[in-house]
């Protein structure tokens, strides 16, 4: 259908001359179209994000009570923390981003601000997927930092050295994109269902297992004093690939999720 | 002009309607709920669609505005148009103006200055950063009507544009959607209650099962 050419050509005729025009934005529109329409998408999210910042903390807190509590409820042996270290921060970590990410969609969708994403998607000319791709970019700095911000100190509890430190943070960076990405998609076939948070999880844990499995390996390469470039290349394969494939799956589920 | 209910076999495009509609059929779970419908319309014409709980009315808008694929026939929106459906797309946690300004932004409009919006928050003496969730339905829906008149478009779909509105309120609407016709646009809008006063003379039609028809017919019929 021509409809989408169409579209885009009375965007700048129609506005009536009461639209009260300002030169310093006028710079900006001039720039892609679709500029102001993603970064808009991103500013919501940020904003929203630090307007709640309890939301950060408690999954920084999530990630520290799950992580600090294994110490304790095993044997004090530093062999022991040493060889169960890096698994449990991986674990940790995971269910800390699932945690976050679980119902991304659901109050957008509730809210009607979806749907006017996906019209200016059909009206700006800017795939949905971009825009699904802008969240989840959004999303993973918000669900990833707080625990990256934390995970040294809590790697000391196990006794984690210097390389292993470096290689676990290099290692969750990737990661917890990868899971952020999957995990958007799941929140967005979820979304406006009842119980979407448990439904993300149970879609996510099996599609996560591979990175859970690489990043830890990292992680014990590391401190063996082996090198982790490895495990760590698979990650950044593996976000290669969610980073093309996730936001066009989201924006698929989105578009049937403001369908019904 | 043709007649809502009655099949359009013309409305080809490039006839200067702001929104075609052909042979157009709304379904909601297999069954029927309206249709075929085949309209145009034409700049300066206004709708006002109704119909009991659950006739498909919001159905219909959101077809029109292109969020549901319709399960048969077309529609031709050659124009930018906004759509404004029941729920508020506000972020409760931002103020009125961080809202605002987003929203703009994300629908293409951020050629809107700032002080414009700050302007119209003035005008209703809305306050500009109190988190959207401590304000009442009513100043919500303000805020969610706000892009009417803030970034100009020829065609408005209104879904119940009333709900939770002051007299003060219905009136802003009405001279604006006065304004809006007389400049060359269209609207449709759904609505429980009788338009208000002021508001001008909108096409009445009535959303049932065997389509869209005059509600004057169906007064007659009755």
């Amino acid at each position: 259908m021509s409809g989408e050419a169409r579209l885009g050509v009375p965007a700048g005729g129609v506005r009536s001359p009461v639209e009260l025009i300002d030169p310093a934005r006028q710079i900006d529109v001039a720039a892609p179209a679709w500029a102001p329409t993603l970064r808009a998408v991103a500013r919501r999210e940020w904003l929203t994000a630090v307007r709640r910042p309890g939301d950060l903390l408690w999954h920084a807190g999530f990630f520290v009570m799950v992580a600090a509590l294994f110490p304790l409820s095993l044997r004090p042996d530093p062999a022991t923390l040493l060889l169960l270290g890096p698994g449990v921060l991986w674990v940790a970590a995971l269910l800390a981003v699932l945690l976050a990410t679980g119902r991304l969609f659901h109050d957008d969708l509730k809210s009607g601000w979806l749907d006017q994403c996906v019209l200016a998607s059909a009206a700006a000319g800017v795939p949905l997927a971009l825009i699904v791709a802008a969240r989840m970019a959004v999303q993973w700095l918000l669900a990833a930092g707080p625990v990256l911000a934390v995970a040294p100190l809590v790697a000391l509890q196990f006794g984690l050295n210097a390389a292993a430190l470096g290689v676990l943070l290099a290692g969750l960076a990737l990661g917890s994109a990868v899971l952020v990405a999957l995990a958007s998609v799941a929140a967005a076939l979820a979304a406006g269902l009842r119980g979407a948070a448990l439904l993300t999880m149970l879609m996510v844990l099996p599609m996560a297992a591979p990175v859970l499995v690489f990043g830890a390996l990292a992680v014990h390469a590391a401190q063996g004093g082996a090198p982790a470039g490895a495990e760590l290349s698979l990650l950044g394969a593996m976000l290669a690939a969610a980073a093309l494939v996730c936001p066009v799956l989201g924006a698929l589920a989105l578009r049937s999720a403001t369908e019904a | 002009m043709t007649i809502p209910g009655a099949v359009s076999g013309r409305g080809q495009g490039g006839s200067g309607a702001l929104l075609t509609v052909v042979k157009l059929v709304g379904e909601r779970q297999g069954l029927r709920l309206w249709g075929p419908l085949g309209f145009e319309l034409m700049p300066g014409r206004a709708v006002h669609v109704q119909g009991p709980n659950g006739c498909g009315k919001t159905t219909l808008l959101r077809t029109l505005a292109g969020l549901r694929r319709p399960a048969l026939g077309e529609v031709r929106l050659p124009v930018p148009c906004w759509f404004i459906g029941h729920a508020t797309p506000l972020a409760e946690d931002l103020g009125a103006f961080a809202n605002l300004r987003l929203w703009l932004d994300l629908a293409g409009a951020a050629a809107v200055a700032d002080a414009g919006l700050h302007a119209w928050l003035r005008h209703w003496s809305l306050p500009t950063e109190r988190p959207v969730r401590q304000l009442s339905a009513g100043q919500r829906r303000k805020l969610a009507l706000a892009p009417l008149t803030l970034a100009a478009r020829p065609l408005w779909l209104l879904d119940e544009p009333f709900d939770a509105l002051d007299q003060a309120g219905c009136a802003w609407l009405a001279q604006a959607a006065a304004a809006h016709l007389a400049g060359g646009g269209a609207l449709l809008l759904s609505s429980h209650q009788a338009l208000p006063e002021g508001f001008p003379p909108c096409e009445p039609w009535w959303l049932g099962a065997r389509g869209a028809r005059k509600a004057a017919a169906v007064a007659e019929a009755a």
